[in-house]
């Protein structure tokens, strides 16, 4: 062998041999409790605590000042007492976009469902299950078309009260985009999980299009279980399903997503959905609206208006997916449908 | 050199190229081993309040043991070898002691009402995805 061979023999193999030994960039990782719910941020970069911090007192903030109804001063407590509230653009943003998907879906999604989800109280130490009686009460004031806003002043009718849960973690998950593409420091990517509402910032730098891959947690599995996964980037996630805050009385089961015209967890043939947005209030409202309408042409529809995709998990465990989406299934006891 | 039908081409790579391939081939196999079968300790770390209370090398546990989180509503955590479980709580969903068995990094388990978290530490699996969405 002469000299020039050689080295190019050896110059190939080590070259072969630095890119099988090319280790991944590890994230920062921040697990905390906010919201009412966990906060997990991976986020790559370097010096990235100082960010972390302000994500999580960004989440904090939004939830004690605006949008919890349990916590007085805030935006929501105000306008559930008084009728009528001036709220921040944040807040009033939010609320025009909920208004339009009510229209969108005949009030099947609804903020003005506070009295109900207030009687039911799934997920806390007062859950139970009301009488017929206290049902029929609770959902007479529902319907978000008496929701009228002059400026930034927000006013509910008579006996309405909002309850801004269905897409609190999806705003807080399109604030902390706000503030990262605001931030002095670059981030050049993350993963920030709002009790399971995700927002997917930048690029991944371990993949070779920037993409992330979320799980789609099992419905019959644990919290950390998944069954599929969605392979995306610069979008939120979210997810409903029948599993997640359940109240059992004398066997049976009540899950958390209320149907506004039943006043009952909304029945469908889905037992969760995930949907793909822009951003983290679309998300999270489509995925509550896509399951209480199930997986049909309604669905569809809705999605299709607001540009997003979505993974559908029926009780049969056959799975659907609608528009543009990169999906695999990770458990073989689930099928494409 | 080796007689082949294969000529010129053989006439390339000569038997001490292949010795010096092989050799090449063992050293990147030999270096890239930690790689994959590196035993990285396996952390449990425990949040109470906001703040961090402890923190476990879960791989050098040898004895299964109970953890008091001395919190309201009451919870407890039993420690095995290589996992970690919320087996008790007094809060009303129990959700964190449905959680299950936390044995992977990332795994995750909260009692929302008594404002307590366990969380996994670690190097994730390649094969498990970076988030999960529920």
């Amino acid at each position: 062998m002469n000299k020039t061979r050689l080295l190019t023999f050896i110059v190939v193999v080590f070259l072969f041999l630095f890119s099988a030994c090319k280790k991944d960039v590890e994230p920062t990782v921040n697990t905390t409790l906010a919201m009412g719910t966990v906060i997990t941020q991976s986020v790559y970069g370097e010096d990235v605590e100082g960010t972390i911090s302000k994500v999580t007192k960004l989440v904090n903030d939004l939830d004690t000042k605006r949008l919890s109804w349990r916590i007085e001063g805030s935006e929501i407590y105000n306008i559930n007492k008084t009728g009528e509230a001036e709220v921040s653009k944040v807040v009033l943003d939010c609320i025009q976009t909920c208004l339009e998907i009510s229209k969108d879906t005949d009030n099947l999604f609804d903020i003005t469902v506070g009295n109900l989800t207030n009687l039911w109280g799934i997920g806390t130490e007062n859950a139970k299950l009301p009488t017929e009686k206290e049902i029929e009460n609770a959902i007479k004031n529902i319907d978000a078309s008496r929701i009228s806003i002059n400026g930034n002043t927000i006013k509910v009718a008579e006996g309405q009260n909002l309850d801004l849960g269905a897409v609190g973690k999806g705003l807080a998950c399109d604030e902390i985009k706000f503030l990262l593409d605001s931030e002095s420091s670059f981030i050049p990517g993350g993963i920030f999980s709002v009790g399971g509402s995700i927002l997917l910032y930048g690029e991944n730098p371990n993949t070779k299009n920037g993409t992330f891959n979320v799980g789609i947690r099992n419905p019959y599995g644990t919290e950390n279980d998944s069954m599929g996964i969605i392979t995306c980037k610069k979008v939120c996630v979210s997810t409903s399903g029948d599993y997640e805050k359940i109240l059992t009385v004398d066997g049976k089961n009540y899950h958390h997503i209320l149907n506004p015209k039943t006043g009952y967890p909304a029945e469908s043939n889905i037992t969760g959905v995930t949907v793909v947005s822009e951003s983290g209030v679309l998300s999270d409202a489509l995925s509550t609206a896509c399951f209480i309408l199930g997986y049909g042409d309604k669905s569809k529809e809705l999605l299709s208006k607001y540009n997003s995709s979505a993974v559908f998990i029926m009780k049969d465990r056959k799975v659907h997916t609608f528009g543009n989406i990169e999906f695999k299934i990770i458990d073989d006891s689930f099928k494409m449908g | 050199m080796i007689p082949s039908k294969w000529g010129d081409t053989m006439d390339f790579i000569k038997r001490a190229d292949i010795i010096l391939l092989v050799i090449l081939l063992f050293i990147c196999g030999v270096l890239l081993i930690p790689k994959y079968f590196s035993n990285e300790p396996l952390v449990a770390v425990i949040y109470k309040d906001g703040s961090q209370i402890e923190t476990i090398d879960l791989s050098s546990v040898t004895e299964e043991y109970e953890i008091d989180l001395e919190c309201n509503p009451q919870a407890k955590l039993t420690v095995k070898k290589n996992s970690i479980a919320y087996t008790y709580a007094e809060c009303h969903d129990k959700l964190c002691v449905n959680t299950g068995v936390l044995s992977r990094p990332g795994d995750i388990a909260a009692c929302l009402p008594s404002k307590t978290l366990v969380v996994i530490e670690g190097k994730k699996d390649k094969s498990k995805p970076d988030v999960i969405t529920y």
